[in-house]
């Protein structure tokens, strides 16, 4: 797992819960350093030891915790860059969803080995919409489901999001998110100028 | 070509960084984006919004339009005079009923373009690849800071692992790596002027015998700290081996400030230490050596001589410091020294008695 990946995951837990927290579950997940480098590369298992200290240690499903890193990813002040690039992505709430089946070659533009999932949208008809997700380890589902949470407050969009399914699947894992839009102007977007990059 | 007419409103939301110029000169229409950008361009002369730049031009609509295809270097004004003009790339085209249409893009300053004219998606063509460069344009800076962070990082931990590599555990002077380092460094000089300052201490193997290696370690951090107290700054101490102390001084270089130090140093070592209760004796003998009495110092050479300097105190009776090749003149002043600092410790002695 590429390292701006873990580093992601370092950042969540440092900056909600607290250092000291986060050194505890760094201590219990046996990492040995308990700062992540993002040129590095890590282990998978890695991350699911540190999730697992996290869910235990914070007393949160996992499940949760990672749709609260989605949210964060696209809320949290500093990291205003990443809300920036999924606008990018599209117009609309809708065409953001569109473009979900670019995710990884968009994360490939800026950075070639950076692995995050795999998405593909499947569009049900009236608003309402399934997507499937490929990856090495469980969770990107959950994750989408934060980021899509707080994208569609970003667009003005009421959005239902539900974590529908996952199974391993020839080593990876698949996961299955269902969205239902309701109405997809039921805010004015958030003023959203391009010009952004330093 | 059989008349293709086009909405204008269509044509806004293909081309929104267009312009519409007739045969006299004079715009009709803009695109939305450029619009937003130079406001009331409808009725300018197109000589006025656009300095044409490469190919120069005045702005003149049939020489414009004499290069219909080709990439033109521009910049578009808005109708204040204080107006910043935007550099743009465009294409001409001639129109049927005359005049013609310019279609717009950002140069290089593109980021710029878009944060000072406050342009979002919407502004651009649903095709416009622009989206992906910016996309591409902000990733990469988010990556670039991230970089400077870490470079950040292994600076500092290169810096710490330095450290590490040339300190001394227990005492937390330089060591021998450190000390060879800083003597080749000084001997690589064309003219090096410092001295050099080997001590050993005398009894300290009877420290360790009878009381414990943990009384040794104590007289080495005493003696490390009286060492740090008897130097300025930026002198060079280094524990080289077990009771073995190099100091190498770079700063008011002379026979008789070093025999001053040295006396000093001395006198602070015959002073006892006092480990869990219990005395310690210990003593010094140093050897000094200066970089001016050779012609081309060489660490090795002046490290020998400081050290068969070191020997002869020894063998002078110990608690004293020799130095090698001794310059003329200051041998005697150096032996009042001496002397003159044994008499004040009699005189000690004998009033603490």
């Amino acid at each position: 797992m590429h390292g701006i990946i873990c580093k992601a995951v370092e950042t969540f837990l440092r900056v909600q819960y607290g250092p000291d927290r986060w050194h505890a579950i760094a201590d219990a997940a046996g990492c040995e350093e308990e700062t992540f480098e993002t040129v590095r590369r890590y282990d998978d298992a890695t991350m699911h030891r540190v999730m697992e200290a996290a869910s235990e240690a914070l007393g949160v499903e996992p499940s949760a915790m990672l749709e609260d890193l989605g949210t964060w990813m696209c809320t949290h002040p500093p990291l205003e860059p990443v809300r920036r690039l999924f606008r990018f992505s599209g117009h609309t709430f809708q065409e953001m969803l569109f473009a979900l089946d670019e995710v990884h070659e968009r994360a490939a533009m800026a950075l070639p080995d950076l692995d995050v999932p795999i998405y593909s949208l499947i569009e049900m008809g009236g608003g309402q919409y399934r997507v499937a997700s490929t990856w090495t380890t469980p969770g990107a589902g959950s994750v989408l489901i934060g980021v899509l949470r707080a994208m569609a407050d970003d667009y003005g969009v009421l959005a239902f999001l539900e974590f529908e399914t996952g199974a391993e699947v020839n080593g990876q894992w698949a996961e299955i998110v269902s969205v239902a839009t309701l109405d997809e102007s039921f805010a004015p977007p958030r003023e959203f100028a391009l010009g952004g990059a330093a | 070509m059989k008349g293709a007419r086009i909405d204008e409103r269509a044509l806004d939301s293909l081309m929104p960084m267009h312009l519409i110029f007739d045969g006299s000169g004079r715009i009709r229409s803009a695109g939305p984006t450029v619009a937003k950008m130079a406001g009331g361009l409808t009725g300018r002369r197109l000589g006025d919004a656009i300095t044409f730049r490469r190919p120069t031009m005045s702005g003149d609509p049939d020489e414009v339009l004499e290069h219909p295809g080709r990439r033109l270097m521009v910049e578009l004004r808005g109708p204040r005079e204080d107006d910043e003009p935007q550099r743009l790339r465009a294409v001409v085209a001639p129109l049927p009923q005359g005049g013609g249409v310019l279609n717009f893009t950002f140069g290089p300053d593109l980021a710029d373009a878009v944060r000072r004219h406050d342009l979002s998606a919407g502004d651009f063509s649903a095709v416009d690849p622009v989206l992906e460069i910016l996309f591409l344009l902000e990733s990469q800076s988010l990556i670039r800071a991230e970089l400077a962070a870490l470079a950040g990082r292994l600076d500092h931990a290169r810096r710490e692992a330095e450290e590490e590599a040339a300190t001394d555990r227990l005492t937390g002077l330089r060591n021998r790596r450190a000390m060879d380092q800083r003597l080749a460094r000084l001997c690589a000089l064309r003219e090096p002027v410092f001295g050099l300052m080997q001590l050993d201490l005398d009894h300290f193997k009877a420290v360790n015998d009878t009381l414990g290696h943990a009384a040794g370690d104590a007289v080495l951090e005493e003696v490390a700290a009286l060492l740090r107290e008897e130097t300025r700054n930026g002198d060079f101490i280094a524990r080289v081996g077990g009771d073995e102390f190099v100091l190498i001084f770079e700063e008011g270089v002379s026979a008789d400030r070093l025999g001053i130090i040295a006396e000093r140093i001395l006198m602070r070592l015959d002073e006892p230490f006092v480990y869990d209760g219990r005395s310690c004796e210990v003593s010094g003998s140093i050897g000094i050596t200066l970089s001016t009495s050779y012609d081309h110092p060489d660490a090795e050479a002046m490290l020998a001589d400081a050290d068969t300097a070191l020997y002869r105190s020894k063998h002078e009776g110990r608690s004293r410091f020799c130095f090698h090749d001794a310059p003329a003149g200051t041998d005697t002043d150096l032996q009042e020294i001496r002397a003159a600092s044994r008499l004040r410790r009699a005189a000690k002695d004998t009033s603490a008695a």
